[in-house]
């Protein structure tokens, strides 16, 4: 056996305990690794209707059989519960150096069961498995100064640390697990089910190594993928531009949210867009973009280094803030377009800012700015006033309203408390429920589903809510706006998709890669006869066991749809002008297609040809 | 006649043809199609184009048949993934 290590770590936070178990090898066969197999795990062991932040729930640290290893991009691992925000399935994926530590110090997955009855941290040196006070420490400390600390206090700089900052301390429902200072397993609140454990962070060091089934045939794959990868146009820009080139395409073409959705092209785009963050400022000479950044054996380099403008207001006001002056992470396309369109704000500056305070204390800068978006459109709309918002003049494109406002939701304070229930409980709160530009309670990507109709289905079906990353119908949407053949192309990429979040590869890679390339590195590592097929199978399968474990949640078909907004008010602009989602002729033929009930239910056949 | 290009999210191996910003400017016979121009800029292979005229979306299938005008202006996007 190679790939897998064939251990997991349980750890018992109210009892202060941890032990080894053996890997399930048999659920391993079928489920691979990472979002596959941990929650496998978390639904034969939980019951999926429990509270998300009570001690009933669990939360798994997964990482791939590709995790740790020399194939390109195999860093990635995820954070695997039931979602604070949205009460589904949750799969956060991240990459950096974490997951691929973890698994060098000899651990497939570490399970968190119950809750600590004071904060902790676990630190794992291979088998050294330790949980400890966090009090005094770096409980009520940001997930930067926690990682810091943690690596200082241990004498090993190459400790690698996951932390909730204070937002997850503060259980904000969009909090994330950070690792490595501005990586982030970001979707669905999991850094608030992990505070709601009292576990402030994960510190890991390790030295074990990860066997693989045939090293020569596993040298000579990795490298062909690898010579693959890097010659691959897309691979070529995202090292170049990085994903923010992706609003050059969505504001052409009509399908950039912007203002809460109300719109979808957004005038202030040349202020924010790519090119302006790579062009050279005046006043220090520095582009907002100031270099490029890998993470664990990976070879596209897709994440940025920024700096923000030294005379901007929100670092030049304030000598506590300069350190965000300092060379920090950058924009990614989903930040920016959450930080500037979605909120109307042309301020790239801001939008770095904000972003920085999202890393810091580990908050999801989609949902975040999703929440915003939604309270500037009730206090546009007179729902909210200064006396909610305790004075903050919250109008679209106000950006500093933008900073207030995420300052004190990192930390649960005044109205940022209120925006940190996210957006579908702030609108339910204000008896406005319609302007929460969420699905399952999760927040919009960058993707207007007017314009991108397959992207429409693919938030409505998604078993984590609002999601850009579970289905891939970009090529298609980006050339034909209408809904026919959307179904047949969500329902393929979504269960491609989820065979490679099983892996410990980046999605990213898919972009080079078909199945068979992600499949043959996992043969080379895992023996098994595992190609394209069946990783096509183990996909569908994890993407249904994900449809069960929601419906026995409590999820039905009415969790199936879009903000009524993308249903009835056609967009204004761009290729889709006059047009709305068409979501009640894709939703039928995604059921039919899927061998479900046209209640959205899996039939007995269908359960037993995906070997559930 | 004179054709207006621009390469969306441009980045990495752009065509000679663009300038840093990926845009240019072609003189083209009359008559060119937007088939033909994509042909003449030799864009990398393994990526699917969007094409826009005036804002609007041409399909692939069509853009052989759509012929341009002088002064019209041709955004090309290619068909990346979000993140």
């Amino acid at each position: 056996m190679g790939g897998w290590q064939g251990k997991v770590l349980r750890i018992d936070l109210s009892a202060g305990t941890s032990k080894e178990e053996p890997l399930n090898q048999e659920w391993a066969d079928q489920y691979l690794g990472q979002r596959g197999l941990a929650t496998k795990y978390l639904y034969e062991e939980m019951d999926p209707a429990v509270d998300s932040l009570s001690p009933d729930n669990k939360m798994i640290f997964a990482t791939g059989p590709l995790t740790g290893t020399m194939a390109s991009t195999g860093g990635r691992w995820s954070v695997v519960t039931k979602g604070a925000l949205t009460d589904a399935i949750a799969c956060s994926n991240s990459g950096g150096y974490f997951g691929g530590e973890l698994k060098l110090s000899g651990w497939d997955m570490v399970i968190f069961e119950g809750k600590s009855p004071h904060p902790v941290y676990v630190m794992i040196r291979d088998d050294d498995v330790q949980i400890l006070d966090a009090r005094d420490f770096i409980w009520g400390e940001t997930a930067w100064e926690a990682e810091d600390r943690i690596r200082t206090r241990h004498q090993d700089p190459l400790i690698r640390v996951a932390t909730i900052g204070r937002a997850g301390e503060a259980m904000v429902r969009f909090a994330c697990v950070m690792n490595d200072k501005d990586r982030a397993a970001g979707r669905s609140g999991v850094g608030a089910v992990m505070g709601s454990k009292n576990l402030k962070a994960v510190g890991v060091r390790g030295t074990v190594g990860v066997r693989v089934h045939d090293p020569a045939a596993f040298m000579k794959i990795v490298s062909e993928m690898r010579q693959k990868l890097d010659t691959h146009a897309a691979r070529n820009r995202l090292n170049a531009v990085g994903t923010h080139a992706m609003m050059d395409n969505t504001n052409a073409y009509g399908s950039l949210p912007t203002r809460n959705g109300r719109d979808v092209q957004f005038e202030g785009h040349d202020a924010v867009k790519v090119k302006t963050a790579h062009t050279k400022r005046r006043n220090d000479g520095k582009a907002n973009v100031i270099a490029a950044k890998a993470c664990f054996s990976c070879s596209i380099g897709c994440g940025r280094i920024a700096k923000i403008d030294p005379d901007h207001f929100t670092v030049s006001s304030d000598d506590n803030k300069q350190k965000y002056g300092n060379a920090i992470g950058g924009l990614e396309y989903e930040s920016i377009f959450a930080l500037a369109p979605m909120v109307g704000c042309n301020d790239l500056s801001a939008a770095t800012y904000v972003n920085a305070l999202c890393n810091e204390d580990g908050m999801d800068p989609i949902s975040l700015g999703g929440s915003i978006s939604a309270a500037m459109e009730l206090y546009e709309e007179g729902v909210i006033t200064d006396k909610e918002t305790g004075g903050i003049k919250l109008n679209f494109g106000n950006a500093e309203a933008m900073c207030q406002v995420t300052e004190q939701a990192a930390r649960g304070e005044g109205f940022g408390a209120e925006v940190g229930l996210g957006s579908k409980r702030l609108c339910e709160k204000y008896a406005r429920p319609e302007l929460s530009v969420s699905v399952k309670g999760l927040e919009f990507p960058g993707y207007d589903p007017r314009a991108m109709q397959g992207m429409g289905l693919a938030y409505a079906t998604s078993n984590r809510g609002a999601c850009h990353m579970r289905a891939s119908p970009f090529a298609d949407d980006f050339t034909h706006v209408r809904p026919d053949g959307k179904a047949q192309i969500v329902k393929d990429t979504q269960d491609a998709n989820a065979g490679k979040d099983a892996t410990g590869l980046c999605a990213f890679a898919g972009n080079a890669w078909d199945l068979n390339d992600y499949a043959a590195q996992i043969d080379a590592a895992c023996g098994g006869g595992w190609d394209g097929e069946r990783l096509t199978k183990t996909g569908e399968r994890i993407w249904t066991l994900e449809r069960q474990f929601n419906m026995r949640a409590g999820m039905t078909k009415a969790d199936d749809t879009l903000p009524e907004r993308f249903l009835k008010e056609a967009a204004k602009t761009g290729v889709a002008a006059g047009r709305v989602t068409e979501l009640d002729k894709m939703l039928p033929e995604y059921y039919e297609i899927r061998g479900w009930t046209p209640d959205g239910v899996p039939t007995n056949e269908t359960l037993d040809r995906v070997g559930l | 006649m004179k054709i207006k290009v621009k390469l969306l999210a441009a980045g990495g191996a752009v065509p000679k043809v663009f300038d840093e910003f990926g845009e240019c400017e072609l003189d083209m016979p009359a008559s060119t199609s937007i088939a033909d121009l994509m042909d003449k800029i030799s864009l990398p292979k393994e990526e699917s184009y969007t094409s826009l005229v005036s804002g609007q979306a041409v399909q692939a299938e069509d853009r052989a048949a759509h012929t341009l005008g002088d002064g019209d202006e041709v955004v090309l996007l290619p068909a990346i993934q979000g993140g």
